[in-house]
């Protein structure tokens, strides 16, 4: 292991591999900051500009946009109290009214300083928990993995959208029917092309990750006529105030950084769960278990409401990097793009990765950590001047956004099919969002579409043609029994629920 | 009775589920391969059957829920949105033929106008410069082929 690191610190200590961290960093944070934008948004737009780099390289610009991107959307989120992520909504609970106080700098201030910390102790965590993992999962057969992949797209379908779970399960599908255009990857036949030679090779990841989000979240904010660029710009105008962090603020902080960046790790390793779910119960954790007086501060500027989700959604960005570089399993939307974009340069990811391609495994885990410290003491400072940049007018911005994503798509591909079949998924992106259809899990599933279908394939072909690989190894069986139950859970709730009204109207 | 929008995408899904299930059926197999455990039609129409029960579900479920007065879509800014798209059509359509250059300059001055920009010099030097200036990276500096456009043949190059 300490091979591994040191292989990950001459690799990610060159200058070319630093200016990558610092550029990420700094790109994503402009685009988390931009209403609308999240994360998938961030990577998707820098994925074209990285194919002529080497994988390491790519991988480490792509962690920093990430991380940038989380950090930007808290930005939005304690200035005008627009998340432009799910993963920083429970930042604004406490971080607008700190701002609200006269004190966004030190709202700022102690986000960055909880999402840094949070980061780093999770860079820690996945140091140790990745090759242990990575070496488990090399006996892992077709069946296992099968069984993960279908874990991991009705964890996600579950978890992304509480209550509409029937609605991400058919976003799931759909993704998973578009993976199948194109040319079959082990017959060789022509599936859904319908004699078109610009389907023979199949819809491309990035045009349809750029399409479902870059494209149809710009356009949204257009359609729903979004007027927080406007916020944004009046934020951005005034003074942010101090942004030093008194000695008992720091006192206040550390334990709750040290409780919630585990709790927002383990959450993050969890396929589906990410950073969303590990700031809320963050937060929850912390409410509850805060002394009646600190009770009364949560949701008008407490530091430990502040830096609890904080540190949690970073904590929880760096878990999700566990099933990605160890299974090859994406358990979120965003590490399901960088799982197309490592694929996309030539690297598979999975338990091998650490065995093949030591040098992007441990890369990318030193450059978290190295993103962690870029955005501490450079972004932070520079965050007023990144929040100046909103001021460009939106019916500048957009437009420029809808070109870079159009032509990020076509420089790949030389296709200008590509460009009309981009306008026509962005639309009906649009209208699936309007309809409450969660997008993520479409993209999860098109990305896990091919893999799916070659386990499934192989696990049918040794088991001839029997499903009773489902359950022959206890492996698998134990997956499946996982993946039944989180269909079943929104069921057992819903009964609980009615048993409950039922008991409370015989009460009344 | 009138459908509540999310029955109608659910029956949208099922029609889709269906099509798509039946176009799996004329996927083209080698002779005996359908003797096989797994062939290419067999993951198309497992995801069919799959899709067809989900979307079937949902239209119970929207069917059985009291109907929710939802948002109107009308009173969205469709016309901004539907010459954007168009606009993008458009540009991938001249694209080859006008060149990188006059395709995007045409598609970014397009996009201003069309979000409310109405000053001629703001649209002029931020489509121009953009165009160039993206031009002369891709093109001088990373050394990529960017069309340079079939209409100017013979005329400029």
């Amino acid at each position: 292991m300490i091979e591994g690191i040191l292989t990950g610190l001459s690799t990610a200590f060159t200058p070319m591999n630093i200016l990558m961290v610092f550029v990420g960093c700094f790109a994503g944070t402009f685009i988390g900051m931009l209403p609308g934008l999240g994360p998938i948004s961030a990577i998707a737009l820098m994925i074209p500009i990285t194919y002529g780099f080497d994988p390491a390289s790519g991988m480490i610009l792509m962690a920093g946009v990430y991380y940038g991107a989380i950090f930007g959307g808290s930005t939005s989120s304690i200035l005008i109290n627009a998340p432009g992520v799910a993963g920083t909504v429970a930042t604004a609970f406490d971080g607008y009214p700190m701002a609200q106080q006269g004190h966004a700098g030190k709202a700022l201030a102690i986000a960055a300083v909880a999402s840094f910390s949070g980061g780093t102790i999770g860079a820690i965590l996945l140091l140790a928990a990745a090759p242990a993992l990575a070496q488990v999962a090399l006996s892992f057969q077709s069946a296992d993995y099968l069984a993960l992949m279908v874990l991991g797209l009705t964890a996600v379908s579950a978890f992304t959208a509480p209550g509409q779970v029937l609605k991400a399960l058919i976003a799931t599908v759909l993704g998973l029917m578009i993976s199948t255009i194109g040319t079959d990857p082990s017959a060789g036949v022509q599936r859904f092309t319908f004699g078109s030679l610009d389907l023979v090779d199949g819809i491309s990841f990035l045009l349809l990750a750029m399409a479902t989000f870059a494209l149809s979240e710009a356009l949204m904010a257009i359609l729903k006529r979004d007027e927080t660029s406007a916020a944004a710009q009046r934020a951005t105008a005034g003074e942010l105030g101090s942004m030093r962090i008194s000695r008992e603020e720091v006192r206040e902080m550390v334990p709750v950084i040290g409780r919630t960046s585990i709790l927002g790790f383990f959450v993050g390793v969890l396929p589906g769960a990410g950073a969303t779910i590990a700031s809320f119960l963050a937060y929850g954790a912390e409410r509850t278990f805060a002394s009646a007086k600190d009770k009364l501060k949560f949701g008008k500027g407490s530091v430990r409401g502040l830096a609890a989700p904080e540190t949690a959604n970073n904590a929880a960005c760096t878990g999700s990097f566990v099933p990605l570089l160890t299974l090859g399993i994406p358990g979120s939307g965003t590490t399901a793009v960088m799982l197309g974009a490592l694929i996309s340069y030539g690297v598979q990811p999975g338990p091998r990765l650490f065995q093949n391609n030591p040098d992007v495994f441990w890369a990318v885990i030193i450059s978290m950590y190295l993103g962690n410290v870029i955005l501490l003491i450079l972004n932070l400072p520079l965050i007023p001047y990144i929040a100046r940049l909103l001021a460009l007018p939106r019916q500048i911005l957009v437009p420029l956004i809808l070109f870079f994503s159009l032509i990020g798509v076509y420089l790949v591909s030389f296709n200008t099919f590509d460009i009309h079949m981009m306008a026509g998924f962005a639309l009906a992106a649009i209208i699936l969002r309007l309809l409450e259809f969660p997008m993520a899990p479409l993209i999860l599933g098109f990305i896990l579409g091919d893999m799916i279908e070659d386990n499934l394939r192989r696990a049918l072909t040794i088991s001839d043609g029997s499903i009773a690989f489902l359950w022959e190894r206890p492996l698998t069986a134990i997956i499946f029994a996982l993946t039944i139950l989180t269909l079943l859970a929104p069921l057992f709730r819903i009964l609980r629920q009615r048993r409950s009204a039922m008991l409370a109207g015989e009460g009344g | 009775m009138t459908l509540n929008r999310d029955a109608a995408a659910a029956l949208g899904f099922l029609a889709f589920s269906i099509a798509y299930g039946w176009q799996a059926t004329g996927i083209d197999l080698f002779p005996g391969q359908e003797y096989e455990p797994f062939t290419p039609q067999t993951f198309p129409l497992a995801l069919a059957v799959v899709g067809g029960v989900l979307a079937f579900l949902q239209l119970m479920k929207s069917l059985r829920a009291p109907p929710e007065a939802g948002e109107s879509w009308l009173r969205y800014d469709w016309t901004r949105v539907g010459l954007l798209v168009f606009t993008m059509i458009v540009y991938g359509a001249t694209f080859t033929w006008l060149g990188f250059i006059v395709a995007t300059v045409i598609f970014l001055a397009a996009g201003y106008l069309i979000l409310g920009e109405r000053r001629p010099l703001v649209i002029g030097a931020a489509s121009l410069g953009v165009a160039i200036g993206f031009w002369a990276i891709m093109t001088q500096l990373l050394g990529l082929y960017l069309a340079p456009g079939e209409a100017f043949r013979g005329w400029l190059w």
